[in-house]
């Protein structure tokens, strides 16, 4: 890539003096023919990087961009390195099965089948190899079964006298090695587990001696130079007199800070475009309500198990708050009637006064429908809902729910089924599959399923009905009015490919700033 | 949702012609979501929604599935069911306890099999949990009838009768019953504190069950057993009747002769169960056919309602008038009829169709101004993060945003088993210097804002509001600089100026913090944090916060009303 750019720019016809010209050095190149002209011989990358103070990836580009200029020439070498394998060099002294050997025998055992069942668990291979060792090193002699120990065994053997070196040190080169060690270290690597060899491929680099005045005349227009254009040479017209230096206009730079809108509220804000450009409009409503919309408004009967502690959370009562349903007055007579007629139950008003984190956006909804009594009307809300359950992956205490209603004295099932299509055709689902289920405030009642491309599967969406006349009727209103509504971080999840829905809220800030503003 | 064990085999039994597969993916459109598919096994297991109690069963499933293939039509039909002399005398004492009962006899020449026993034993718990409420509104009871002698005699019984219960054998007082075994202290609740207690017995005094808690050991059902008596009590009269009739439908399919009892009530007088009275529900085929959004003739919508199991007859020019099972007590009017018309025709079938209507939609107020806040704040460098409204008392008490919880002021939620003194966050502090916190392994400097609700409780009303905090965090942040940003967000959003009048607040540096004031109304405050807050979030640098009411600031700035110009 780097070669191109010097090729592309030596074809410039304004460039043609170009490697000729002062300002075809780069500060990294200057530092490293610098150090170069002085050394005059090979130089390691290493040494270079520490002689110049440029990091090894400064050096790595620099050498690349002389040797296409020739003004270096790179010489290759391989190298072996070895070090005493790491679990060896763990212990405080590693013997070798030859020691040991003498050892044992110091201790005064002489007969090898002895040795052989007592001190090496049976593996007659290592005690026969321990006495090929001693013999060589003379430690030992051997009496038909009986082995004893010679003078200087105490002695260490060249094998030990290498190992020590490593068991004390960094890795050996074997390039630096004696030839006594090198003997050694062809020994030692032939057993095995006792070194870890590695090949290390070493890159040399010397200046190229044909180019030299060339390069010391560039290295001494320093006066000519300037690495920077500032106010001040553009003011006294210096720049007229003066070469620039050659950035490295192809090294990335660290990123400028960006503020961000959350990913999760960009989203949402994208889901209301969709849905404001569909017709709706946008409500809002309390995260608090009275149990009266939260569950009897919606036909849910009094003994229902979603009504429970486990499922719903209470606000506490001790400090006086509870719903006096002044307002909700007219209401009560109806709601009254359509509870004790349609579950034989007595419908008890304490029971309607607690306060709830709302379980649904629906009552918001409801309360919208109540006041405003529309007869033809599109809203919507995206907004948070509270559920009493267990965090997990995929479930949520707190999570967002969008919901909308069309009412009109038309209004159909299959306009139901119709907006719902449109909704997923923007938000780029296509296939679609409507199923009936059951929701207590609705009926009929469907949920939608939708195939996800990435995922290969069909997923569950939204759910959606017609608000039964028993919620909507003491209300008064008399037009059907579709209802359509789910979860919105299942979205979301799909949306930014998460896998744990928790990641949302987590705040995480590396997450945060590494969503896309624009996601492909 | 419950869940029912339905076998391969049993549906490719009765539809021979028709593919599994096929039967399998329509299983859905009956409003049944497929759970699992054991192969091994060769069981589907299905859910089915809690206002369809009759498919609890293998039998009932298979029965809905017969209507949607046309192998049978209309209502289904209960091939055998006589009077018997048999009757059950409820004393008047039982008003306030769980005063009703119905029951039925049914007989069959070969014993019951073990697997009808599991799939009675389970159908009976999904009855009890949904329709029954956990056994609180209706509770059956499922006995050998031939173990029995008649009249039986519903009674209130004191606790020191001793009876031997099921899988027991050992007499032990009802007492004991409730307080030492499982079922007892499972279900005891729902009779606790009363000194009696409802007891089923027969004429010789043998107990046959305590309802809702256990039957007797005495009547026990096993793979002996020809005949049963199939009891349900109740608190509510309906469910106990739906209950009997969706056994009375089970019992049919399990090809069971069935017999009526008599129960003599001193609160209903004389009544024969089961009642399989259908249900009756009228509807205008044109409101059928708008709500559905079809065009079906009178013909088409009977033989929907009749691929549901229902019955249906013209009367007049344009009413139908619909027969179902008398276990739908899911059937309330004729909204109710339009989804059994609409799975009839299969949900599949049908084509969408975008309402014509023309509306105008909009976002709401606070999402407008919201968004520019949000522009304004992107502007300024900041990053938008999101927490919960739900928060712990110890966050608010760690963050010092108030050192005295005691006041009333605060809206706490009841404690549950999952959830321990939990507020609603009466301020955005608590979670934002928390955040801070999970984030010190992060770059600085750290620019954060977010815009949540805040709750409050004021004369007994709860109070909801919008507020905005914003916090930066780095090693020389301090009160000018997050003023300065305060200041250019009021001036580039609102174009107005604030005052900041001293403020002191336990969670601010004493001297470095503020109130924000906006036309001589305080909205909120700013300042740096108090370093006792910074370590104990263990943070290693300095921060600087503002918070703003933005409710008050909208009503302030008369941002409520609509429109631009």
């Amino acid at each position: 890539m780097n070669q191109d750019r010097f090729k592309n720019s030596s074809e410039n016809p304004d460039d043609h003096d170009f490697d000729k010209s002062a300002s075809s050095l780069h500060p990294i190149e200057r530092s490293i023919l610098s150090v170069l002209k002085v050394r005059r011989d090979w130089i390691t990358e290493e040494d270079l990087s520490r002689e110049s103070d440029l990091t090894p990836d400064q050096i790595r580009r620099g050498i690349e961009w002389l040797k296409y200029k020739e003004y270096i020439q790179i010489k290759e070498s391989t190298e072996v390195s070895f070090s005493l394998k790491f679990n060896l060099k763990q212990l405080e002294e590693y013997v070798l099965p030859e020691r040991k050997l003498v050892n044992v025998i110091k201790g005064g055992k002489h007969s090898i089948p002895e040795i052989i069942k007592d001190d090496f668990e049976n593996n007659s291979r290592e005690v026969f190899g321990a006495i090929r060792y001693s013999k060589r090193n003379h430690w030992i002699m051997i009496n038909g079964d009986n082995i004893s120990l010679l003078e200087g065994a105490e002695k260490l053997s060249m094998d030990e006298e290498l190992l020590r070196k490593l068991h004390a040190g960094k890795p050996l080169l074997l390039s630096g090695l004696s030839d006594q060690d090198k003997i050694s270290f062809e020994g030692l690597r032939k057993r095995p587990d006792i070194l870890t060899i590695q090949k290390i491929t070493e890159k040399k680099i010397k200046i190229v001696d044909n180019n030299s005045d060339k390069i010391h005349e560039l290295l001494n227009i320093n006066g000519k130079i300037v690495r920077k254009m500032n106010k001040q040479i553009l003011l006294t017209h210096e720049w007229k007199d003066l070469n620039f230096e050659q950035l490295d206009v192809e090294a990335p730079l660290p990123l400028v800070n960006c503020g961000r809108k959350n990913p999760l509220i960009d989203f949402i804000d994208e889901v209301k475009e969709i849905l404001v450009g569909m017709g709706f409009g946008e409500i809002e409503g309390n995260y608090t309500q009275s149990s009266f919309w939260n569950f009897d408004a919606l036909f849910i009967p009094q003994d229902h198990s979603a009504r429970e502690m486990q499922d719903t959370f209470y606000l506490k009562k001790g400090s006086g708050i509870a719903s006096r349903l002044e307002r909700e007055k007219p209401l009560i007579q109806p709601i009254t009637h359509v509870h004790t007629s349609s579950w034989n139950t007595h419908w008890n008003i304490e029971d309607a006064k607690p306060y709830v984190l709302r379980t649904h956006t629906t009552p918001v909804t409801l309360q919208y429908l109540w006041e405003n009594l529309p007869e033809s009307d599109k809203v919507f809300l995206i907004g948070r809902v509270f559920r009493n359950e267990k965090v997990t992956y995929k479930h949520l205490v707190e999570f967002h729910q969008v919901e909308g209603i069309f009412t009109n004295k038309d209004a159909s099932i299959r306009q139901l089924v119709g907006i719902q299509t449109e909704f997923y055709s923007r938000l780029g689902i296509k296939k679609i599959k409507f199923w009936p289920t059951y929701f207590p405030y609705t009926e009929p009642s469907l949920q939608s399923m939708v195939y996800n491309e990435k995922l290969e599967k069909w997923i569950e969406l939204f759910g959606m009905g017609v608000f039964r006349s028993e919620v909507v009727k003491p209300l008064g209103i008399q037009n059907p009015v579709l209802a359509w509504g789910g979860g919105f971080e299942r979205l979301a999840m799909l949306r930014f490919d998460l896998e744990d829905i928790r990641e949302l809220y987590s705040n995480n800030l590396k997450w945060l700033k590494s969503v896309p503003r624009c996601p492909l | 949702m419950p869940v029912v064990n339905v076998k391969k085999s049993s549906i490719e039994k009765s539809f021979s012609h028709l593919s599994l597969k096929k039967i399998i993916e329509d299983l859905p459109y009956l409003g049944l979501d497929i759970e699992g598919i054991d192969e091994k096994l060769g069981i589907i297991r299905l859910e089915f929604n809690p206002n369809r109690p009759d498919f609890s069963s293998e039998n009932g499933i298979i029965r809905g599935l017969k209507g949607i293939f046309e192998l049978e039509l209309g209502m289904p039909v209960i091939k055998k069911l006589s009077r018997s002399s048999f009757t059950i005398h409820v004393d008047k004492e039982l008003f306030d306890n769980r005063p009703f009962i119905y029951s039925l006899a049914a007989k069959r020449s070969h014993p019951l099999t073990t697997e009808e026993i599991t799939q009675l034993v389970s159908m009976q718990e999904d009855l009890h949990n949904g329709l029954g409420r956990k056994r609180k509104r209706s509770s059956i009871g499922i006995h050998n009838l031939d173990s029995l002698t008649f009249p039986l005699n519903y009674v209130l019984s004191g606790l020191d009768r001793k009876f031997t219960a099921l899988d027991s054998n050992k007499e032990l007082t009802i007492d004991t019953i409730l307080k030492n075994t499982e079922m007892g202290r499972k279900y005891s609740y729902l009779i606790e504190g009363n000194k009696k207690v409802p007891l089923l017995v027969d004429s010789q005094n043998v107990v046959v069950s305590l309802p809702p808690i256990i039957n007797g050991a005495h009547t026990k059902v096993n793979t002996d057993t020809h005949n049963l008596f199939v009891e349900v009590t109740a608190t509510n009269s309906k469910y106990a009747k739906e209950m009997l009739s969706i056994l009375s439908y089970e019992l049919n399919d399990l090809e069971f002769d069935l017999f009526s009892i008599t129960t003599h009530s001193p609160f209903e007088g004389e009544v024969v169960s089961p009642d399989l009275t259908p249900v009756i529900i009228e509807a205008d085929a044109q409101f059928i056919n708008k709500l559905v959004g079809v065009e079906l003739s009178i013909q088409e919508i009977i033989k929907c309602l009749e691929k549901s199991r229902c019955n249906g007859s013209l009367k007049g020019s344009d009413t139908i008038i619909c027969s179902a099972p008398s276990y739908r007590g899911d059937l309330f009017g004729p909204q109710d009829l339009c989804e059994e018309v609409l799975i009839g025709l299969g949900v599949g079938n049908f084509s969408p169709q975008y309402p014509s209507t023309k509306l105008v939609g909009k976002k709401n107020n606070f999402s407008k101004v919201f968004d520019k806040i949000r522009d304004v704040m992107m502007g300024l460098g900041f990053v938008e993060i999101l927490n919960t409204s739900i928060i712990s008392e110890h966050l608010i008490k760690s963050s010092l945003v108030d050192t005295d919880l005691s006041k009333d002021n605060y809206i706490w939620l009841q404690d549950t088993e999952n959830t321990k003194v939990e507020a609603l966050r009466p301020s955005l502090i608590p979670s934002m210097i928390n955040t801070l916190s999970v984030n010190i392994h992060e770059k600085y400097p750290q620019f954060l804002f977010e815009i949540g609700k805040t709750f409050k409780q004021e004369r007994n009303q709860i109070v909801e509001g919008w507020s905005l905090c914003t916090s930066i965090a780095h090693d020389t942040t301090d009160f000018s600089e997050i003023k300065s940003n305060l200041e250019s967000l009021m001036k580039y959003c609102f174009d107005i100026s604030i005052q900041t009048p001293i403020a002191s607040k336990p969670f601010l540096l004493n001297g470095h913090s503020a109130f924000v004031s906006v036309n001589d109304t305080l909205t909120g405050y700013v300042g740096e944090f108090h370093p006792q807050v910074l370590e104990d979030f263990n943070m290693r640098t300095l921060v600087s916060v503002f918070e703003v009411d933005l409710t008050k600031l909208m009503e302030i700035l008369n941002l409520n009303k609509n429109g631009y110009i």
